[in-house]
């Protein structure tokens, strides 16, 4: 066991500060003190990840050392060693947080195993730390992308209550990039550290939205044959964000808004209170306004839920952002596919004037396909059109000019609901089809002419369920 | 019996607290030796520990079976007041260390053992670890009763004894928090005995410990 790990070692007997000095340097970077009145200003002096406190000490008793370390809210891994066997003390010292009892003259390997546990709990812990930084880093408003004075606004409003409860609704149109504004909220808050989660509430079905948001108990309906907590629960002291929240049925809306009211709850089938402390962050491409007139959304919710309203316009309303994210989304693929295409002058102005009824969404599959799909080193106009025509025989009505100054160009967002956009992995499943054909179905041949490791190759046959038969043919 | 059951249980609680410390020192070197037996510092390290906790295992055993051994104090006449003065004046600790009477009681004679008188002085000043409670001293207040009975009181300044209670303040390594080796109270308790004095202990005065001299 080898750890960069601070370890604190506080007992007034000089032969087991010695022992465990022996025993622990140099795996640890290892300290000792042998008071018990001095150990709270050595932690606050100094830095320390594990105490191993002797409960039997001069000055202060290691279990008011516990106590005071459980009040400051001082964060160390304790290891208790004791000389008594006394269970009431075993007790309260794991009642303060201790991790672990040791009862002297204790085996070496014995505290060894205890330290090992301690360690990969520590390294979790700073992996979970890391992660969460280098998430939360992608969601600071510095990172998000756009200029515009609509967005400026957003962080200016959002900069202003960022660390409040206040709910936030946000209304934008799909694609507009809701969720990362969700997120941007939360990983910018003092809320960071603790969970954020998300529930689409139009992808899940009315029945079981309610022990999505609030959990079950074991045997509360056929089916629940474990306990469940809720994404509420789960979020408490973070963020809870409920997007497409205007699909909520009107008997969820009631209970959304007690919660939101008592910040309480109880799990289908349960009868404990549960409070909690979870920041909501609501999302909707509808306007409720207009669901509250045809009585479609609770009144009342909707007030709780508009605290602090945040508008996200389309895409095509804030046209300076476009190069930005293309830019972006551009360097983000060419990275992710290890390629170097680059868009050449004229097919950034088109993609600018377009008007992206898909929004920040579409605008990205356009970036990725070209970057997954184009033989070429510079994209031009043709191929934007030809991408962007793909789309369009896909969409009646729509139309492509070569008048990139027209306003009419690849038309609105009528008949959304019937538009069929294939997705990527559709395309890249027909391509890798294509490709094989033409390779006779020579898996090297054709990985190495897409540029893909054999590896790779045989992943992407087995994501797709492409079997090759020996007599050549893909079934 | 319930109250002799209950003495030998405190005491070998005691005694099992106290000796497990140089025995987690011996197990855990006897342990380490075996990982680190190609490194002849480290088993010479090693081997002068176990021999110094077993020597200290040892010490401590005989500190007690010594008290156990004392012979009963004489019973002579002696100026309780006197012999303290002269012991601080001969120690040179009268930075530390102080006496006052009351009553006259300074001029005032008691029964019992002079030398385990002086002892049980000693035993509580040499006892008490100035080194980790320097601002702490030493008071000592002689006084006489109506019934013509002297007390020595004892306080310690600065230390808390509240821990301590009737039935276990003179019960070896009871109170290690402000003596060096833990059995001070048990040696005076002892002795205290042996010349026919009592030794007592009240939380609620501030002179927490007295003897009562006849």
């Amino acid at each position: 066991m080898k750890s960069n790990y601070k370890i604190l070692i506080a007992d007034d007997e000089k032969g087991v500060r010695e022992l465990l000095t022996d025993l622990l340097f140099p795996s640890f970077d290892v300290h000792t003190i042998d008071r018990g009145d001095t150990i709270i200003e050595e932690l606050r002096l100094n830095i320390y990840d594990i105490l191993i406190l002797d409960l039997q000490l001069p000055g202060m008793y290691g279990i008011d050392v516990l106590r005071q370390i459980y009040d400051n809210k001082i964060n160390i891994a304790v290891v208790v060693i004791t000389a008594s066997n006394d269970i009431d003390n075993a007790i309260t010292s794991m009642k303060l947080g201790a991790y672990d009892y040791v009862v002297k003259p204790f085996d070496t390997d014995k505290l060894l195993v205890i330290l090992k546990n301690i360690v990969e709990k520590l390294d979790l812990e700073n992996e979970v730390t890391i992660l969460r930084e280098q998430i939360g880093e992608n969601f600071r408003f510095k990172n998000i992308i756009g200029d515009s004075d609509p967005i400026r606004k957003i962080f200016s409003t959002l900069d202003k209550v960022i660390d409040t409860d206040s709910t936030i609704l946000i209304i934008g149109d799909s694609g507009t990039g809701k969720e990362i504004i969700a997120k941007a909220v939360h990983y910018n808050s003092n809320r960071k550290q603790f969970p954020f989660r998300s529930i689409d509430c139009s992808t899940i079905p009315q029945d079981l939205i309610g022990s999505e948001l609030f959990g079950h108990e074991k045997g509360a309906f056929t089916g629940a044959i474990s306990r469940k907590i809720g994404k509420f629960e789960v979020a408490s002291k973070g963020t809870l964000f409920l997007d497409e929240i205007s699909n909520l049925s009107i008997d969820m809306q009631a209970k959304l808004l007690r919660v939101l009211q008592e910040k309480e709850f109880e799990r289908i089938g349960g009868n404990q209170i549960i409070k909690v402390n979870t920041r909501i962050v609501a999302a909707s491409n509808k306007d409720l306004r207009d669901l509250v007139k045809e009585n479609l959304f609770r009144e009342d919710l909707y007030y709780r839920l508009n605290v602090v309203p945040i508008y996200i316009p389309s895409l095509k309303d804030r046209k300076e952002d476009i190069p930005l994210f293309i830019d972006y989304f551009l360097n983000k693929y060419n990275h992710e596919y290890n390629r170097e295409l680059e868009i050449d002058l004229k097919a950034r102005l088109f993609l600018t004037n377009y008007k992206w009824p898909g929004n920040v969404r579409q605008l990205e599959n356009i970036i990725k396909r070209l970057v997954l799909l184009s033989t070429k080193k510079i994209v031009d106009i043709s191929q934007i059109k030809q991408l962007l025509e793909f789309e369009e025989n896909r969409q009646p009505g729509l139309i492509i000019t070569d008048d990139i100054n027209s306003d009419n160009k690849l038309s609105p967002e009528e008949n959304e609901d019937t538009i069929y956009i294939k997705s990527l992995d559709e395309i890249e499943k027909e391509h890798l089809e294509l490709a094989l054909h033409h390779f006779k179905y020579n898996i090297s041949i054709t990985a190495r002419n897409l540029k893909i490791s054999r590896k790779t190759m045989h992943n992407k046959l087995k994501k797709y369920n492409i079997i090759i038969k020996k007599s050549a043919e893909i079934k | 019996m319930d109250e002799i059951t209950s003495i030998v249980e405190k005491i070998i609680r005691n005694f099992n607290h106290e000796l497990k410390n140089p025995l987690t020192t011996i197990k855990g070197y006897a342990q380490l030796l075996g990982s680190k037996a190609h490194d002849p510092k480290f088993i010479e390290k090693s081997r002068n520990i176990i021999i110094e906790n077993v020597d200290y295992i040892d010490s401590k055993m005989n500190q007690m079976y010594d008290i156990f051994n004392l012979p009963e104090g004489e019973r002579e006449l002696l100026s309780p007041g006197k012999i303290i003065e002269d012991y601080i004046s001969s120690c040179d600790v009268t930075e530390r260390c102080f006496l006052s009477c009351e009553d006259n009681s300074s001029d005032k004679t008691a029964t019992g053992d002079q030398n385990y008188f002086t002892r049980i002085i000693d035993v509580l000043f040499h006892g008490f670890d100035w080194k980790n409670h320097p601002n702490s001293k030493l008071k000592m207040l002689l006084h006489t009763n109506d019934n013509n009975i002297m007390t020595l009181s004892f306080c310690f300044e600065n230390a808390d004894f509240s821990h301590l209670t009737k039935a276990n303040y003179y019960l070896p390594f009871s109170e290690k928090r402000y003596f060096n080796s833990g059995i001070e109270l048990f040696e005076v308790f002892f002795l205290s005995y042996l010349s026919g004095w009592n030794f007592t202990y009240s939380a609620t005065t501030q002179f927490g410990f007295s003897i009562n001299l006849k």
